[in-house]
């Protein structure tokens, strides 16, 4: 039976609470905006998202669901500076994300050179394993990782959403996240595999 | 020795995120695929970091999808709703009175509707993505025919108002338009008691003057 949508139990609204405060930062840095109409324009983004999703165009997105709403928010916000504004500043896509996204054609393939032919329920142990490992790390790892891996944001989007000083502390704090990762799969992968 | 080590690693991850956003010639693609396969340490390297790309993704993927599935599911059943509004409309052609019920229905509700914009939002109360939801139903009633989804939707929230507070800032906007939904809906019986409740919460006020109007249009 399909899920019924509702208010108190709506994952599309769980979706953009988590989404305002990295979005609000973002915008907040990018543009002089106040903060009562930062308000505004998420408020009618949000909306904009609802609507969307009721007319089913979020169905083949080219990016990620967090990436296309981050885009609405910044369409919005320079549709306000349009209107109050002499200058609208130029929004460059390839500074939100990185130009090229990851392809999920180029992870199976190097995925496929560096596993063995394992046993199925080998091979699920060990993706509940590095479920395990992510969700014990830092928020701060997480953020990264996701901004990163799944939303394809450049290290300066990251930056600009979960205050880092610059892209490089980005780099450096995504380094050690992917180091802590590493050292806690293989420590594990060693103790399943023998 | 360790910073060689972490310079040495990052040459590494710079090398298969290339691979993977699909940066390398093809000639560098097919002397990475070697060196992986004939260097175990440099194997269980990307190994790691490939597991970890995948887990993010599949992880965050796989939550993407529930939500844009869970809208795609009201959209196909809204989808049905529509289709039954026509079987209907067919079902008046031959003989049924049907539609000349949802017109004269539809004529009463018409005056009294509402255009919910997000700027009415009062700032802190609730989050804003549940509001711009609220607001969507209400502005929904008005264009859409079949309201059954919104009425099933704003019917939990008016039962809620009494032991939650959460709505408390909206709890009129919320019964007004779940009244004008059930009366576009054909459910008269269960649109008046809204109305009463709203006219006994909200004595000598405008709202409760549109709400009495409204019972006697419903009533002639």
């Amino acid at each position: 039976m399909a899920k019924e949508i509702s208010l108190h139990d709506n994952d599309l609204n769980s979706f953009i609470v988590s989404e305002r405060g990295k979005v609000l930062s973002y915008l907040r840095k990018k543009y002089s905006i106040s903060d009562d109409n930062l308000d505004d324009i998420f408020q009618e983004a949000s909306m904009a998202l609802f609507i969307n999703a009721r007319n089913g165009k979020l169905t083949n997105l080219n990016s990620s669901l967090g990436t296309y709403f981050t885009k609405v928010c910044i369409n919005q916000a320079l549709k306000f500076l349009g209107k109050h504004t002499k200058s609208i500043p130029l929004f460059n896509e390839n500074q939100l994300t990185n130009p090229n996204a990851l392809r999920s054609d180029k992870i199976d393939e190097l995925w496929g050179i560096c596993v063995d032919t394992e046993e199925e329920d080998r091979q699920v142990r060990m993706e509940k394993l590095v479920n395990n490992i992510i969700a014990s790390m830092t928020d701060t790892c997480k953020n990264i990782l996701h901004g990163y891996y799944w939303n394809d944001y450049s290290t300066s989007t990251i930056a600009d959403m979960f205050n880092f000083s610059d892209a490089n502390s980005v780099k450096a704090q995504k380094y050690k996240c992917v180091k802590k990762f590493r050292e806690k799969y293989n420590e594990l992968k060693d103790k399943i595999y023998g | 020795m360790d910073k060689d080590n972490d310079i040495l690693q990052e040459v590494i991850d710079t090398r298969i995120e290339s691979f993977l956003r699909g940066e390398m010639t093809s000639e560098e693609e097919t002397a990475f695929k070697q060196e992986i396969q004939a260097d175990p340490e440099l194997r269980a390297h990307v190994r790691s970091t490939v597991a970890l790309v995948r887990g993010i993704r599949n992880l965050d993927s796989e939550q993407e999808k529930t939500i844009i599935a869970e809208y795609d599911n009201s959209r196909i059943r809204s989808v049905l709703a529509w289709a039954c509004s026509i079987a209907a409309v067919f079902a008046i052609i031959f003989g049924y009175q049907k539609d000349q019920r949802y017109n004269e229905l539809s004529g009463i509700v018409s005056p009294y509707y509402i255009e919910y914009s997000m700027t009415d939002i009062s700032r802190g109360e609730i989050d804003s993505a549940t509001i711009a939801h609220l607001y969507t139903l209400f502005n929904n009633i008005k264009e859409q025919r079949n309201v059954s989804v919104i009425i099933k939707e704003l019917e939990p929230i008016y039962a809620s108002l009494d032991k939650d507070f959460t709505y408390n800032a909206y709890a009129n906007a919320i019964a007004w338009n779940l009244a004008l939904a059930y009366i576009k809906d054909d459910q008269i019986d269960k649109a008046i008691p809204v109305l009463d409740k709203l006219v006994e919460d909200n004595p000598d006020t405008p709202i409760a003057v549109k709400a009495n109007e409204l019972k006697i249009k419903l009533q002639e």
